[in-house]
C-alpha cells in the first residue's frame, strides 16, 4: 500500500514534469491516458492503453511510453505475482524500462527508470537467495539463472559494477545448499559433494582470503573421510580396509591446506585449531597434532580464543 | 522511493546467514586399529585350546580402541566364537584372552619396562600380542602397528606368533609391512 502511494507521488511528479515539457500531452496522448488510468488505480486499463500507445507510430519510440509500460508491469508484478519468481510480468517490466533508458538519450526519465530497475533487480536477487534456500535436486539451476539475470541488469545500470562480495556470498550459499543435499544421503548424493566442493573453490577464486570457505572446504573433505571410516564394520575385508584407508588419507591431505589457511587467516579461532589437531591426528602426524593441541590450550588459558558464538 | 529500495536490499542480506560446517570428532586412528584387530582375530589360525564360547581381546591402556571394538565388533563372530572385549589392568588376566593389544599411549607413558612386562606376561601361552610402539617386535610382540606414509599398517614376526601356537593367516601376511 505504501509503495502504491509512493508510485502515485512519483507519477504525480512525472506528470508535472511532462506537462512542463512542450506539448507533451499533445505528443503522447495515449501514454498520458495510460498514466491517468494508472493513477486512478485501474491497472488493467493502463495496461491496455500503454499497449495501444506502443502500437502508435507517434508514441512507440518515446522513452516515456516505455517507462510507463515498465511501471505498469512492475505494478502488476507487485500486486499479483510478487513471490512468484517465474512471473513474466517482472521480465516485461525490466525489458520496458531498459528500452526506455536506451531511448532516453537526454536522461529525462533516468532517475525513475534507475530506481525501478534497481527494485526489480533486488527482487531477482531475493529470488536467488530464496531459490537457494529451497534448493532441491530438481531446481539446481535456478539460483544461478536468477543471479545471471540480476548481474545483467546491474551491469546495464553500471557497467563497472563490482560483484565480488555477492559472487562470494552466492557461491558460499550454493555450496551450503549442495552440502545439505549431499548429507541427506552421502552414498546416493555423492555428486553433490563434488558440486559443493566446486562452489567453495569458486568462492575461493573470488576471495582466497575467505576464512569460512577455507574452513568449510577443509571440513567437507575431512568429514567425507570420517564418513568412510565410520562405515567400516565386521563385514569389511582387510583389502577393503586398506583401500578405504588410502582414500581417507587422500581426503585428509586435501583438507589440510584449507584448514591451515583458515587458521592463518584467523589464528585465534577455535574451530580451525581443533580442525588441524583432528587432521594431523588422522594423518598420524603426532608432533604436529601436539603442536596445535598445545597452542589451543595456551590460547584457552590466555583467554584469547575465539568461538563461533562470541568474538 | 529511495527508502523502499534500501529496505529491499537490506532484506536480501538478512536472508544470507552462513553456516560453519561441524567437524566430525570421530577418532579415526582408533577406528582403523580396532578394524585391524578384528581382522587379526578372524583371519589368523588359532590353536584348538582356544575353543571357548568367546574370543577375548584384552586391551592394555587404549580406551579409544577399546570403545571402538566394543561399539563395532563386540559379539561379532570369530569362527564359532563371539568377540568379547575387556580392559586389562593386571598381567595374570592375559591368560583369559586370545589376543592382547598394548596401546601406543600405554607404551609412551609407561615406557619400555612396563610394555615388556605385558609382552612377557603372554609368554608360553597361546595369546597373540599386538603392540603399538617402534620396538614392539624387538620386545617380543607378534604384530606391531606402525605408521607408513600417514597410514596405519602393521609388521609381523611369524616366528614370535608361532611361539604362541598361532599361525598368521595369508590375508594378514599379504598386507603386512615388510622391512
Amino acid at each position: 500500500m505504501g509503495g502504491s502511494r509512493l508510485i502515485h507521488t512519483i507519477f504525480g511528479l512525472l506528470m508535472c514534469f511532462v506537462i512542463n515539457l512542450a506539448s507533451a500531452q499533445d505528443v503522447l496522448p495515449i501514454t498520458e491516458s495510460a498514466v491517468i488510468a494508472f493513477q486512478e488505480g485501474n491497472i488493467d486499463q493502463a495496461k491496455d492503453r500503454i499497449h495501444f500507445a506502443l502500437a502508435s507510430e507517434t508514441e512507440k519510440n518515446h522513452p516515456y511510453t516505455w517507462c510507463v509500460k515498465g511501471f505498469v508491469y512492475k505494478e502488476i508484478y507487485k500486486n499479483n505475482a510478487q513471490g512468484n519468481s517465474k512471473s513474466p510480468n517482472r521480465e516485461i517490466a525490466i525489458e520496458a524500462i531498459m528500452k526506455s533508458m536506451n531511448l532516453d538519450t537526454d536522461q529525462d526519465y533516468f532517475e525513475l527508470n534507475d530506481k525501478a530497475l534497481r527494485f526489480l533487480a533486488t527482487s531477482i536477487y531475493n529470488d536467488v537467495v530464496l531459490s537457494t534456500r529451497s534448493l532441491t535436486e530438481y531446481t539446481l539451476e535456478e539460483p544461478e539463472q536468477f543471479y545471471k539475470r540480476y548481474k545483467e541488469i546491474m551491469r546495464f545500470l553500471d557497467p563497472n559494477a563490482d560483484f565480488k562480495q555477492q559472487d562470494l556470498e552466492l557461491y558460499r550459499v550454493l555450496a551450503e545448499a549442495h552440502h545439505r543435499i549431499y548429507l541427506k544421503d552421502p552414498e546416493k548424493n555423492s555428486i553433490y559433494f563434488d558440486r559443493c566442493a566446486s562452489y567453495y573453490e569458486q568462492a575461493l577464486k573470488v576471495s582466497p582470503e575467505d576464512t569460512l570457505s577455507n574452513y568449510n572446504l577443509a571440513i567437507l573433505h575431512y568429514n567425507k573421510g570420517v564418513y568412510k571410516i565410520k562405515k567400516i564394520d565386521h563385514s569389511t575385508e582387510i583389502f577393503e580396509l586398506i583401500t578405504i584407508q588410502d582414500e581417507c588419507i587422500e581426503l585428509f591431505k586435501q583438507s589440510l591446506p584449507f584448514m591451515l589457511k583458515a587458521h592463518e587467516l584467523d589464528p585465534y579461532r577455535i574451530e580451525p585449531l581443533k580442525g588441524l589437531r583432528a587432521i594431523y591426528k588422522s594423518l598420524s602426524e603426532e608432533e604436529e597434532e601436539e603442536k596445535y593441541r598445545a597452542l589451543l590450550e595456551k590460547y584457552i588459558q590466555e583467554g584469547i580464543i575465539k568461538t563461533q558464538e562470541g568474538k | 522511493m529511495k527508502a523502499f529500495i534500501v529496505i529491499g536490499l537490506s532484506m536480501v542480506f538478512a536472508l544470507l546467514p552462513l553456516e560453519q560446517n561441524e567437524l566430525d570428532g570421530e577418532d579415526t586412528v582408533a577406528n582403523f586399529k580396532a578394524a585391524f584387530l578384528f581382522q587379526f582375530a578372524v583371519s589368523n589360525n588359532w590353536p584348538p585350546s582356544n575353543a571357548g564360547d568367546s574370543f577375548v581381546v584384552g586391551i592394555v591402556g587404549g580406551e579409544s580402541v577399546y570403545n571402538e571394538l566394543v561399539d563395532k565388533y563386540a559379539n561379532k563372530p570369530v569362527g564359532s566364537q563371539s568377540l568379547e572385549v575387556v580392559m586389562l589392568d593386571k598381567t595374570p588376566d592375559i591368560a583369559k584372552c586370545q589376543m592382547i593389544y598394548i596401546s601406543k599411549a600405554f607404551s609412551k607413558i609407561q615406557g619400555e619396562a612396563e610394555t615388556r612386562k605385558w609382552i612377557k606376561g603372554a609368554q608360553n601361552i597361546p595369546v597373540l600380542v599386538v603392540s603399538d610402539t617402534d620396538k614392539g617386535l624387538d620386545w617380543g610382540a607378534a604384530i606391531n602397528f606402525k605408521v607408513v606414509d600417514n597410514r596405519i599398517r602393521y609388521e609381523i614376526s611369524t616366528a614370535q606368533a608361532e611361539q604362541h601356537e598361532i599361525t598368521i593367516g595369508s590375508k594378514i601376511l599379504s598386507w603386512a609391512v615388510q622391512d
